[in-house]
């Protein structure tokens, strides 16, 4: 460490940390909520979920920081248009930026149009889009490089990587402590805290009713324990034990998406492990780039931004990279 | 910068600890986070002390994004199991998660449209009965021409091995002028509840 920590401070923050995972994470992202947005479409609910009541629309209110008020029954659809052209060019890396900026407006204004639908994912993923167009990510695997016969980018700030960590921690720390103060997580006579998530019928696939699952309360009730240390532990995250930890959370959110109807949500934050994993997924995809030939012509590794950050297993080993 | 940006203005968890969830739960805390008490409570005071005046210089920037978070992945989970059921002339079409009733199912279970159901069988008078009421009688009346009645009920039941499902709350349309009235514990009709607001 430095001994002047303002130095110390800069020199962390704009260290150089492979963009690859934050490109993935920018396609993963992009194409979850195109998943989630086309499977509302093709149920036939984007057009009723987004729209004004006085034109038909679903919610009874809206939030007063809605800008189009007055811009009639074609406004929102056009908008709900905007924005899914817009998560199309992010996922594709075209004109990535500003569709980024342009789309997350967008979704923020559905979200202020139909507040009931804008769930706590939803306001994740859009901080963490804003935070991919200050990083690198839309100069890698992007169309755009090979359109404008452009080098690809390798590396980005580290800044960006940390404050993902540092945003995991808050989101677990946050749901941890919200759990701590219910007596059902430990030892409480009840159903267990788990028996009670996987068995909510609005929320999960399992059926309560079904007086088998009560033989599992010892198993529900340990796995709560788990999940509760897990949570207010997050402050691993920040530290060179992330990606071990970042296993358990992974295996939590596949979970989730087994036994829960929580749609994006897991595909959404299984999008963030993709740069907590990094140093376990950079063999791979070192690995995929030497199949996938065509990928390496867009790669230029001299074009000078900073080392070339090749999967090294001697180096490898910290939080961030 | 932007790292600072993002952590007041977009800080998942923080926005309900305020000074008065610490003021009603001290003792609580103290109670059930035993030797991590005062590191919750520093943290809790240190939230509203220094992070909340910072966001509110960030909030019109906030909210045009819609960043600001709450996180709490289900607490401990509901305390009773909620179903809402729909039925047409007094036969279930839809019921929660039951799969031999699933008329409009895929509408109902996506993401985006379950917290709709879900408030509704918390509330008797939330906002999004509104809408969806008449989401509901559109569709109904679509599918069913012949029918004379539609109702949407919330269906209660606790976690003990004999609880009995109960209807808690709920509506009900007839034919012919399809207006909406109130039933309350056992389905039975009611005067309007009074309204309580569930948004903040």
């Amino acid at each position: 460490m430095s001994r002047n920590p303002w130095m110390w401070w800069v020199r962390r923050a704009n260290r150089p940390v492979d963009v690859r995972p934050w490109a993935l994470l920018r396609i993963s992202l992009a194409c979850a909520v195109l998943f989630d947005q086309l499977q509302m479409w093709a149920v036939g609910m984007s057009g009723v979920a987004y729209q004004l009541f006085e034109y038909g629309g679903l919610a009874g209110f809206h939030r007063p920081q809605y800008w189009l008020l007055d811009g009639g029954p074609m406004a929102a659809p056009m908008l709900w248009g905007l924005w899914m052209v817009c998560m199309a060019c992010v996922a594709l890396g075209v004109a990535t930026r500003p569709a980024i900026l342009i789309g997350v407006l967008a979704y923020a204004q559905l979200g202020h149009l139909f507040p009931t639908g804008d769930r706590g994912v939803d306001r994740l993923v859009r901080t963490v889009l804003l935070m991919l167009m200050f990083t690198n990510a839309h100069r890698c695997y992007a169309l755009g490089n090979v359109l404008r016969r452009r080098a690809r980018l390798r590396t980005t700030a580290g800044w960006a990587t940390d404050v993902l960590h540092l945003l995991l921690v808050l989101v677990y720390m946050a749901a941890g402590f919200m759990k701590v103060p219910e007596a059902a997580w430990w030892l409480g006579s009840g159903a267990p805290m788990l028996y009670r998530i996987l068995t909510d019928p609005m929320a999960s696939y399992l059926n309560g009713e079904n007086p088998i699952y009560r033989n599992f309360w010892p198993l529900f009730r340990v796995a709560g324990w788990v999940t509760v240390t897990w949570e207010v532990c997050s402050p691993v995250f920040l530290t060179r034990y992330a990606r071990w930890w970042g296993l358990v959370g992974i295996t939590m959110h596949v979970g989730i998406a087994i036994t829960m109807k929580l749609g994006m949500f897991s595909y959404g934050m299984l999008s963030l492990y993709l740069v907590v994993m990094s140093s376990f997924l950079l063999p791979w995809i070192e690995r995929a780039e030497a199949r996938l030939g065509w990928w390496r012509g867009e790669t230029d590794l001299s074009s000078g931004q900073g080392p070339s950050l090749r999967y090294d297993p001697v180096s490898e080993g910290t939080a961030s990279e | 910068m932007v790292g600072f940006f993002f952590l007041c203005a977009g800080t998942p968890g923080t926005r309900s600890l305020t000074p008065k969830f610490l003021k009603r739960n001290r003792k609580t805390i103290h109670a059930k986070a035993g030797v991590l008490a005062p590191v919750l409570v520093g943290l809790i005071e240190a939230n509203f002390q220094y992070r909340v005046p910072i966001s509110k210089h960030f909030l019109k920037v906030q909210s045009v994004f819609r960043i600001a978070q709450n996180w709490g992945l289900y607490g401990a989970g509901p305390k009773r199991m909620r179903r809402l059921q729909i039925s047409i002339d007094g036969e279930p079409v839809y019921l929660t998660n039951d799969p031999a009733l699933r008329w409009r199912a895929p509408q109902l279970t996506h993401r985006k449209i379950r917290p709709l159901p879900d408030t509704m069988t918390i509330k008797a008078e939330a906002f999004n009965w509104t809408g969806f009421s008449r989401w509901v009688l559109n569709e109904a009346r679509a599918d069913f021409p012949e029918a004379t009645e539609v109702s949407v009920v919330a269906i209660f039941r606790d976690h003990a091995v004999n609880a009995e499902r109960r209807i808690h709350h709920g509506r009900r349309a007839r034919a012919p002028d399809w207006s909406w009235e109130h039933l309350g514990p056992g389905g039975v009709r009611v005067e309007a509840p009074e309204v309580e607001a569930d948004e903040p």
